[in-house]
């Protein structure tokens, strides 16, 4: 299309009248006025769109060819404009309101604060507003630096402060600083938690009660809370408690049995099973496909429900019922002696393992068979381990 | 014969001989239907009747009647016209 539609002034839509509406549209044409949406609506009527800088020609085209228009509508920005224009009211109010949002987002109506534990956000707000920030005040007269300052200094246990301007928003973040907590220390010895012989001693803290190569008891003190004064210093100096800590590695020594027959009897999978679906609505199953029963003399059987999710936590009330059936079969295994020694050695470790404290180094292992081997295996199995055998006691607690 | 007609099977005879496609020749109408509910006219010499049911379009080859329905000329200019509705029928009238 050469020319455009829309046009500065707009377009308009014109009712023509007449009986030589044909020779209207081909002179309209011959004179290059665009014409469209060209619609008959009568007899001799016609309605078209047309440019609405091309009306005072198609007067002069309406003249010559005995016809008669008027304009039944207008569109375009011009006439949207002069319709608007027309409606002082509207046109007041939506710049009052442009206004108004523009000034009123200017202040400052909301104040947040995040990051406190213990200091109340009263507390926050009031040492702020000694720096200076409160609600309704201007943006641009928030001084961060200022505020954050006097939030640091009123408020001892701030460790970090941080003002930020989010639009009407100002947003306090605070960091509480984390004190340390008093420590308390309770006077307590270092006693031994198992029967050893110590083979090295670390002395943290407190007195040393035994030497390495010596042979402990359970619960016998092995480094002393109680600090003694050394002999001869006259006067005495007062006795000191302390809490004992420090290292002792001592060789402790574990046992544990365990047995194994040499004939077992009892049921194992025999790798076979069968599969049965069915569909279950709230509690009634409706649907099954495959076997409802156990086809096989010895089995188990394995049931999983699935229901179906549509969304989220929203389900169907449908649930698929998957049942397996796994064959079962009785078995009887003859072992070797050197098989079921090896089962109840196996046996024997797992047992002490669940025994022994956890860092420790084992030294030695041994193994030996216990009793003539009848209907079952019993072995003994001796583990020696190094360790740190010390555990804190309260001072005054009972041997 | 008029000298028109004379001119214009020349030319036809010219483009023939050279292969060319009918669609350069000048005045000839050339005319594309878009299913049965758009038509165009290029090279149109005006509208002979537009009725809603009927629209006479003036081409070099004699005037083209298109017959339908709720037709409408969504855009008439000087080297287009564009017909739009339920387009039944288009034949030509001597």
């Amino acid at each position: 299309m050469g020319k455009s539609r829309w046009g500065p002034g707009g377009q308009v839509v014109v009712l023509v009248r007449g009986g030589n509406l044909t020779g209207f549209v081909n002179t309209a044409l011959s004179q290059g006025i665009l014409l469209w949406d060209m619609k008959r609506s009568g007899e001799d009527l016609l309605s078209a769109r047309v440019r609405a800088a091309s009306v005072r020609d198609l007067r002069r085209v309406a003249k010559a060819t005995g016809c008669r228009f008027r304009i039944e509508g207008r569109s375009g920005p011009v006439f949207r404009w002069r319709r608007l224009s027309r409606r002082k009211g509207l046109v007041a109010g939506f710049v009052a309101f442009c206004l108004a949002l523009y000034v009123l987002s200017g202040f400052v109506w909301s104040i947040q604060v995040e990051g406190n534990r213990t200091v109340s956000s009263a507390a926050i707000l009031q040492a702020a507003a000694a720096g200076g920030l409160t609600w309704g005040m201007p943006r641009r007269l928030v001084d961060p630096d200022r505020v954050e300052k006097a939030v640091r200094d009123a408020l001892p246990e701030m460790a970090w402060v941080s003002l930020r301007l989010h639009g009407t928003q100002v947003q306090l973040e605070v960091v509480e600083r984390t004190l340390p907590r008093p420590v308390t220390e309770v006077p307590n010895d270092i006693v031994a938690a198992r029967a050893g012989l110590v083979r090295e001693i670390l002395v943290q803290k407190g007195q040393a009660r035994v030497a390495a190569g010596e042979t402990v008891r359970a619960g016998q003190v092995l480094i002393s809370g109680v600090i003694e004064p050394p002999a001869g210093v006259e006067p005495p100096p007062p006795v000191r408690y302390v809490a004992a800590a420090g290292l002792v590695r001592a060789r402790v020594w574990y046992e544990a049995y365990g047995e194994a027959p040499l004939v077992v009897t009892g049921q194992r999978p025999a790798g076979v099973e069968v599969v049965g679906y069915g569909i279950k609505i709230g509690d009634r199953e409706i649907i099954s496909l495959g076997p409802q029963a156990s086809p096989f003399p010895l089995y188990k059987t394995e049931t999983l429900i699935k229901p179906f999710p549509l969304w989220r936590n929203i389900g169907l009330p449908v649930e698929v019922v998957i049942t397996r059936y796994l064959k079962y079969e009785r078995f009887r295994e003859v072992r070797d002696v050197d098989t079921a020694r090896r089962l109840a050695a196996s046996e024997a470790f797992f047992g002490l393992e669940s025994l022994r404290y956890p860092g420790g180094t084992v030294v030695d292992r041994r193994v030996e068979q216990v009793g003539r081997p009848g209907p079952e295996v019993r072995e003994r199995m001796r583990v020696e381990a190094l360790e740190d055998i010390g555990v804190p006691r309260p001072l005054g607690a009972a041997n | 014969m008029s000298w028109r007609r004379i001119r214009q099977r020349l030319l036809e005879q010219v483009s023939e001989a050279l292969e060319m496609p009918g669609d350069i020749l000048p005045d000839l109408p050339r005319i594309v239907l878009i299913g049965d509910t758009r038509l165009f006219v290029e090279n149109h010499r005006g509208i002979g009747v537009y009725q809603a049911d009927s629209v006479r379009i003036g081409t070099s080859c004699g005037d083209l009647l298109v017959r339908g329905e709720n037709l409408v000329v969504k855009n008439i200019l000087p080297e287009e016209i564009t017909v739009e509705g339920r387009i039944r029928e288009i034949s030509f009238l001597p």
